[in-house]
């Protein structure tokens, strides 16, 4: 398996740490930059799952955040207000991290002492959060 | 497959719940396939790594579906619909790691245990805010319950209309099945959600 640097831990806890102050806060902006697309369409989906359920209209919205640029900015909107208004503070601690491969790296951590971890990929040489990344690499 | 491609197939289980922005296998996952296209799948035995990786993610995903089933079953044990499905639900979950190991994917890290201590436990930050929030909902009252499990089966069989392109025949044979006990699941969901109407 290929090594890990400490520059590269470095960057990847920033970018664990930053995750969870950027939920806390509603800065999707800065969310959306530390996660593959695809890995922040399903965190705004898993973040927005309970207003969807009952209200059918941001149920669609949030059904075309991908396809509508709109509708993907209303979703936003709408989910960093609901975190700013219900945030919760977490006590995060870095603990590991295990390569699952070329450019694929999962960060072992724990949130308020649960064992949690994070997925990331490398691409262009730039790591970011991918759920897709958990599958190591023969 | 393309990154597009692949955008589109994210997601089986937030699919599964209606929320998806694409008809895919993702949450109950159902992978829109990838690959060169084609319905019902292809008589290649070789997924792309991308498929692998979806594949993966469904199957890590499954685990929520089971573990609110269980959750909502502990909460409302007069309604046998989730001890049902639960059982049902498991399962899926096996069905999906079969086949990551067929196709040598390793699973050893995800803990599919039934243990109290680990039902509704995720490692995944974005899995546990989606457990999270169908329990919440499903405490608010039996109906709300019964009708998070309709959520999440409507999507899921949404999602596995669409999960087979691409795939070879072995996948699209599960995810055939995984449709047959999505609508045996959402018939049961129905029913209960009609019988409390009722009253």
């Amino acid at each position: 398996m290929p090594t890990i640097t400490n520059s590269i831990k470095q960057t990847l806890s920033e970018s664990l740490y930053l995750y969870y102050s950027s939920v806390k806060n509603g800065d999707l902006e800065t969310l959306s930059t530390l996660m593959t697309q695809e890995s922040y369409y399903i965190t705004l989906e898993s973040l927005g799952f309970k207003r969807a359920f009952k209200d059918a209209e941001f149920k669609k919205t949030l059904k075309n955040i991908d396809s509508s640029k709109e509708d993907l900015h209303k979703a936003e909107e709408a989910i960093s207000q609901n975190l700013r208004t219900n945030s919760t503070e977490h006590d995060v601690n870095v603990t590991d991290f295990e390569s699952n491969g070329n450019d694929r790296i999962t960060l072992h951590y724990s949130e308020d002492e649960n064992p949690k971890k994070m997925y990331f990929s490398d691409s262009s040489g730039k790591w970011k959060i991918d759920y897709k990344a958990g599958r190591k690499l023969n | 497959m393309s990154k597009n491609t692949s955008t589109t197939e994210r997601r089986k289980f937030m699919k599964m719940l209606g929320l998806g922005a694409v008809a895919t296998a993702s949450s109950a996952f159902a992978a829109r396939g990838g690959g060169n296209g084609g319905n019902g799948g292809n008589n290649s035995d070789e997924l792309t790594e991308e498929q692998k990786d979806t594949l993966f993610y469904i199957f890590q995903e499954e685990k929520v579906a089971r573990d609110v089933y269980i959750t909502l079953g502990k909460l409302y044990p007069d309604e046998s619909t989730f001890a049902n499905i639960q059982l049902s639900e498991q399962e899926h979950i096996l069905s999906a790691q079969v086949l990551c190991e067929r196709y040598l994917m390793d699973t050893s890290m995800v803990n599919l245990s039934l243990d109290d201590a680990y039902v509704g436990v995720f490692e995944l930050d974005s899995m546990q805010k989606l457990y999270n929030s169908c329990v919440e909902l499903g405490q608010e009252s039996l109906l709300s319950a019964i009708r998070v499990g309709v959520e999440i089966e409507v999507t899921d069989i949404e999602d596995l209309e669409h999960a087979s392109e691409g795939m070879p025949s072995d996948v699209v044979n599960v995810y055939a099945n995984l449709k047959d006990g999505s609508l045996s699941h959402l018939a049961a969901f129905e029913s209960a959600e009609k019988s409390l109407l009722s009253y």
